[in-house]
This record gives structure tokens, C-alpha cells and sequence, in this order.
């Protein structure tokens, strides 16, 4: 299904019937991603590509998670649903904590999976890897033309996610990996449930535990085996404790 | 902390063969990032072998140069939550056993009581559900049970066979007419199966199925049958993956088709398959039940059967490949699906261990009043 949001279309699926679970995908992912959990659910499960991927429209501009946030609350609000848990993986996470943080009526519940938003210090040799990276780019602005010597740089010292986007998105993945949601997860009312992989190298555990301590009414789960996509590595405990929760926070609706 | 996962495959079964490209596959799948691995080979007569040699497919094609270069495991020990597994030069220390097993002696109970008597976790379905579903006869009779829909059959085994064969014929006769299938009771791959259209070619391949196995099944023929099967995983939920459908050449699959048809593998595997939604969801439905029933854990694969109805067919508690592609279409990687098995196997020990199996009243020691 296709809908038209603040200009842009985006693309969503539903499955199944029941109280309504809603899923964002993370940073190159698509609604795909996060299927293979919402099939296995009782509930009515709601599918969105966020902007820029999947069947969605590319944004005119870049934008940062905020934005995003926006669209998509606007989204669900033009829905029309009332009753809903929201449930992020890694990016898509984010944008669902700062959904969350307006505390809309419809909210019943929130999932993080391995999401980021909150900046650690960072290891000696990251940050040596990023002040080389600046350094660099720096001489090489004086030169023009120098788009293709940028690319390699990039290439030589950036992220697997900022390897892979292109263009606008190239420039929103700047945007939102430099942003910090630490003040807007203290105004989270829902009840959280927090779930991360103690192996998780992209969003550590560390981030987490500081999730759980800054969200009020929230529990965090951490699963021994698991790095960044724990809801598929350890997919039948993720289950039970997702539907564990989802009957709790719909017990009195 | 990496935990150390010993895969352990081949044994003495019929399917050693597939065990070898099961936990091959399954060696280069696994996330070495997570795990450090350590392959453990039974060979056809029973020996443990350990060594890097193992992991690669190729080396198998000379299976006596591998067993001169492979390190023969000499010793097991349990120590602390550790299996010590010791070669002449070295200790391996083991925290879980991932099976690759196909069939007797990997697949059929024996090494999950093993690793129980070792008190080390393992993969896939425990010692009770792997024995049942192990055997055809046992599995059907507690599948009609839970009121499962499975093929008509009857069984015999081999005494009374040789006592009253002519007797057992005639009433499979008058209770199926032919064609008639006949199997061993405990194999897999399709291995001593045969289609029957006569009283002789049942003897024949009565004969052929007990050389197989002590007891063997005869079923009704499911002519023109479509075949399906799906992947079951859990332990707290039980999923069920995409749902495939076999499309058959020969007039039923056997082992060459499956497996040696010109090496080419899944070939005939359609994902998923092309079925209305309402059988897909009986098959989804008897597949949760069938999992349930047999009081599965781990991954198992179950194989229907549809003509207008659907009937489960056969239980597999360590599918060939692990069903890896089955979970592929679901959205589950093989590297994934392996985390979930190695998950699952923890969970399950970590529960067993919450039990009581010992209490501290020595009954020899009380004084009984009189
Ligand atoms: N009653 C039947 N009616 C029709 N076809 C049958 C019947 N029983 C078995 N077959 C055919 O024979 C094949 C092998 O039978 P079955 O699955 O029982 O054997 P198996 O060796 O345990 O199988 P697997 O190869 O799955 O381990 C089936 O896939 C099917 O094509």
C-alpha cells in the first residue's frame, strides 16, 4: 500500500489482525527486515519502508531522524490508529524513541532493538581513524575537483553503511549519526522494552544500559550470543519475551 | 568470551555421506566472530576423529587419507560445564555440541543421550522426541493420536514376518490395495523404500526394507501426490518457516534423485510454494501441532503429503542442510539459523538445570520405626 506523506510516498504492508504492532526497519534495510517477526505475531502487523528505502520515495533533501520521526508519526496518525506498540531496529529505533518522546495518545508501548542515538566515547582508534579522515579532507579542498579523491577517502575510512548510500542518503546518514537523543529518551512515558545482543559491534551494549538508565518505565534484554540483529539471532527467545510483553502492555486495553 | 562448538557429523548411519555435507555446510555458515569451532568426526565404524583437517568437503573424497590425518580422539572427560576432548597431543575443551547428524546414531537418540550422560548442552530435539521421531511406525501412531492426519498403514516386524508373511500381505491387500509403499521403520533419505504393485515385488522389497531395519511399515499409495514440507523451530514458540513444494521427476524421490542427480541440490525445491492460502495455513497449523506432539526443541523439518487432503508424511529432527534454505525464505539466515540452534540448546540446559534431580535424604540411611 502506498501513501502520500508531507509530499513524499511511502510505501507500507500489513499482515494479520488483532491490536496493532507497527515496525521500522534500520539503516539499509526495508520492511522486509523485520517480517520474518511480525509473520510469527497474533496481532495485526504494520510493514513501513522508511523514506529512502525500499519502495519509498528518496527524501527531496537530506534529513535528520527528526524529520523522520515526523513523517512517520504523521503516517500512523493518518491511519487512524488509536492503539499501538512501535517497534524499531537500530535506525528505525531511533525514530521510534523519538516518536515515542511526544508521548502521542496511540502509543501503548515501545520496542528498541540495537538502536543508537546516544554517543559513547569513542575508542582511541576510532577517533584517530575520524581526526585522519578530517585532516585529510581539509588539504584536499584546496584542490578542486576532488569528488573522486573524497569518495576513496570515504571509502578507505568510513562506515559499511556510509560505503553503501549514495547521494542524499549519503548525506542524511551524516546527519543522523552525529546526533544525540540522550535529553529526548527522559521523556519517554511508555513502557520500553530494550533488547541487545552482547556481541553487538555497530551499536554497543554500552548504549544500551545508558538507554535503560535514561527511559524511565523501561527493562532492557541483553542476550549473550547475539551482535546486531538479536530479534533473528536469537529469534525464539526475542519472540517470547516481545510477546510477553505486547500481552502485558495490551492486558488492559 | 567465545564459547567453543563442537560440530560433530558422519557416524554409523546409511546418511554418513549427507552428515559430511551437512556439517560442511554448516562450518562454513556458523559466525566464527561468535564461536571458535571445533569439528568432531564419527567415522562408519565409530571412531571420534578431531583435526582442521575436517572442514574442508574436498579432503572427504579420500575418506582413509583423512582418517590417517585427522587426530584420533582418545579421551572424554567432563570438567566443570566443560566435555574435555583429548587427542594424543592436544585437549579441546567443548561448552556445546551443534549435531550434524543424519539418521541411526546421531539422529535417533543415541548421541543426545550421549551428550545428557555428559551433561553438555546439544542442538536440535532431546533424547525422547528424537527416538520417536525416529521411527515411522511410533511417530504415526502418536501423530493419530493428537488426531494428526497421516497415510494408513501397518506394520510387522521380522519374526512375524517369517511366521506369517502370506497373512500380513492379505490384509495390507484387502485394507489398501496396490500400489502400496513399504519401508524400514528408522531410515531416512528414502533409503529401502519401495512403490509395490504385486504380492512379489512386496516380498522382494519386504525383504529389501528388513535388511534395512527389524520392523517395517507398509502404507497406502498417495498416487499423484504433491509433497511439501516446511522447517519447525522453538522452544518457548514454535515457527514455522516458508512452506516448499517438491516437484518430483522420477515416480517417487528417492536417494539418487535427492541427492546424486547430477550434483545439482534443491533443484526441484520450489520456495515457496505455489499453494492456495488455506492449505498453507493447514499445513502451518499440523506442522505447529505435529512439533508439539512430538515434543520437539530445536529445528526439525516435517514432510506432507496432498492429494485433496493433507497428511504429514515424516519427521526430520536434523534435516539434511539443517533446512537452511527453508529459513533463508523466511527471512533467517543459515548463520542465524545456527545462533538460533546454538540459543536454543542453552536455554534448554540452563532449564534442565533449574530441575531437581537428586534429593539429599539418603533412604538407605533412615531408621524405619516400628
Ligand atoms: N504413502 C505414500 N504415498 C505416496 N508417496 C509416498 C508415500 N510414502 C512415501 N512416498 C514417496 O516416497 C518418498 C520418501 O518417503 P519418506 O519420506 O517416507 O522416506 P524417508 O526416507 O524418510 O524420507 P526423507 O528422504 O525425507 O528422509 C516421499 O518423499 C514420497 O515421494
Amino acid at each position: 500500500m502506498k501513501i502520500k506523506i508531507n509530499g513524499l510516498t511511502i510505501n507500507l504492508e500489513t499482515h494479520g489482525k488483532g491490536k496493532i504492532v507497527i515496525f521500522l526497519h534500520g539503516w539499509g534495510g526495508n520492511l522486509h527486515s523485520l517480517f520474518p517477526v511480525a509473520r510469527q505475531l497474533n496481532y495485526k502487523t504494520v510493514l513501513i519502508d522508511l523514506p529512502g528505502f525500499g519502495q519509498s520515495d528518496l527524501p527531496n533533501s537530506p534529513i535528520s531522524s527528526f524529520e523522520y520521526a515526523s513523517i512517520i508519526q504523521k503516517l500512523i496518525e493518518s491511519r487512524g490508529i488509536n492503539k499501538a506498540v512501535l517497534i524499531g531496529h537500530s535506525f528505525g529505533g531511533k525514530i521510534a524513541a523519538i516518536i515515542a518522546s511526544k508521548n502521542p495518545e496511540w502509543l501503548k508501548g515501545l520496542v528498541l532493538i540495537s538502536s543508537p542515538g546516544v554517543k559513547l566515547k569513542k575508542s582511541l582508534f576510532v577517533q584517530l581513524k575520524k581526526y585522519t579522515y578530517k585532516a585529510l579532507k581539509k588539504i584536499i579542498s584546496i584542490f578542486p575537483n576532488n569528488e573522486k579523491i573524497l569518495e576513496k577517502l570515504r571509502n578507505l575510512f568510513g562506515s559499511e553503511d556510509f560505503k553503501n548510500s549514495k547521494g542524499i542518503m549519503r548525506e542524511t546518514l551524516k546527519i543522523v549519526v552525529n546526533e544525540d537523543i540522550s535529553n529526548i529518551l527522559r521523556e519517554i512515558e511508555s513502557k520500553t522494552l530494550l533488547i541487545w545482543g552482547k556481541k553487538d559491534r555497530d551499536v554497543p551494549l554500552k548504549v544500551g544500559i545508558k538507554f535503560n538508565e535514561l527511559i524511565k518505565n523501561s527493562k532492557l534484554i541483553v542476550y549473550e550470543n547475539a551482535a546486531h540483529f538479536p530479534y533473528l539471532e536469537n529469534f525464539d527467545t526475542f519472540l517470547n519475551d516481545l510477546n510477553n510483553f505486547l500481552s502485558e502492555v495490551f492486558k488492559h486495553e | 568470551m567465545k564459547k567453543n562448538v563442537a560440530v560433530i557429523f558422519g557416524s554409523k548411519s546409511v546418511e554418513h555421506e549427507i552428515s559430511i555435507i551437512t556439517a560442511n555446510q554448516i562450518l562454513n555458515a556458523i559466525d566464527r566472530n561468535k564461536y571458535n569451532v571445533i569439528p568432531i568426526y564419527i567415522s562408519k565404524n565409530g571412531i571420534w576423529y578431531t583435526g582442521s583437517i575436517l572442514e574442508n568437503l574436498e579432503n572427504f573424497k579420500d575418506v582413509q587419507s583423512v582418517l590417517k590425518k585427522a587426530k584420533k580422539i582418545r579421551f572424554l572427560e567432563k570438567k566443570n560445564s566443560q566435555l574435555l576432548i583429548k587427542s594424543n597431543l592436544k585437549t579441546y575443551e567443548i561448552d556445546i555440541c551443534l549435531l550434524a547428524t543424519h539418521g541411526t546414531y546421531g539422529e535417533d537418540g543415541s548421541l543426545q543421550g550421549f551428550c545428557e550422560m555428559m551433561d553438555i548442552p546439544y542442538t536440535g530435539a532431546g533424547v525422547l522426541s528424537s527416538a520417536v521421531s525416529n521411527d515411522k511406525v511410533i511417530t504415526k501412531q502418536l501423530l493419530k493420536e493428537n488426531n494428526i492426519p497421516v497415510v494408513d498403514f501397518n506394520f510387522i516386524t521380522k519374526h512375524e514376518w517369517d511366521s506369517s508373511y502370506e497373512k500380513f500381505i492379505k490384509s495390507c491387500e484387502n485394507q489398501f490395495g496396490y500400489p502400496m509403499f513399504i519401508k524400514p521403520s528408522k531410515l531416512g533419505s528414502s533409503i529401502g523404500i519401495t512403490k509395490v504393485n504385486s504380492k512379489d515385488e512386496f516380498i522382494n522389497a519386504a525383504e529389501l526394507a528388513f535388511s534395512f531395519d527389524n520392523k517395517i511399515l507398509v502404507e497406502k499409495s498417495i498416487e499423484n501426490a504433491r509433497e511439501f514440507n516446511c522447517a519447525v523451530m522453538g522452544y518457548k514458540n514454535i515457527l514455522v518457516s516458508e512452506v516448499e513444494e517438491i516437484i518430483k521427476k522420477s515416480h517417487f524421490f528417492d536417494y539418487t534423485e535427492k541427492y546424486i542427480n547430477n550434483g545439482k541440490k534443491f533443484s526441484n525445491h520450489k520456495i515457496p510454494a505455489n499453494v492456495d492460502e488455506i492449505t498453507k495455513q493447514e499445513i502451518i497449523k499440523l506442522a505447529k501441532k505435529t512439533f508439539k506432539a512430538l515434543d520437539c526443541c530445536g529445528n526439525i523439518r516435517i514432510d506432507f503429503l496432498f492429494n485433496d487432503k493433507i497428511y504429514v508424511n515424516e519427521v526430520n529432527t536434523i534435516p539434511g542442510a539443517l533446512a537452511f534454505y527453508l529459513w533463508e525464505a523466511t527471512g533467517i539466515t543459515f548463520t542465524h539459523l545456527i545462533d538460533n540452534l546454538i540459543n536454543i540448546a542453552e536455554e534448554v540446559y540452563k532449564d534442565k538445570k533449574n530441575k531437581t534431580y537428586s534429593i539429599d535424604v539418603n533412604i538407605l540411611s533412615l531408621k524405619v520405626e516400628k
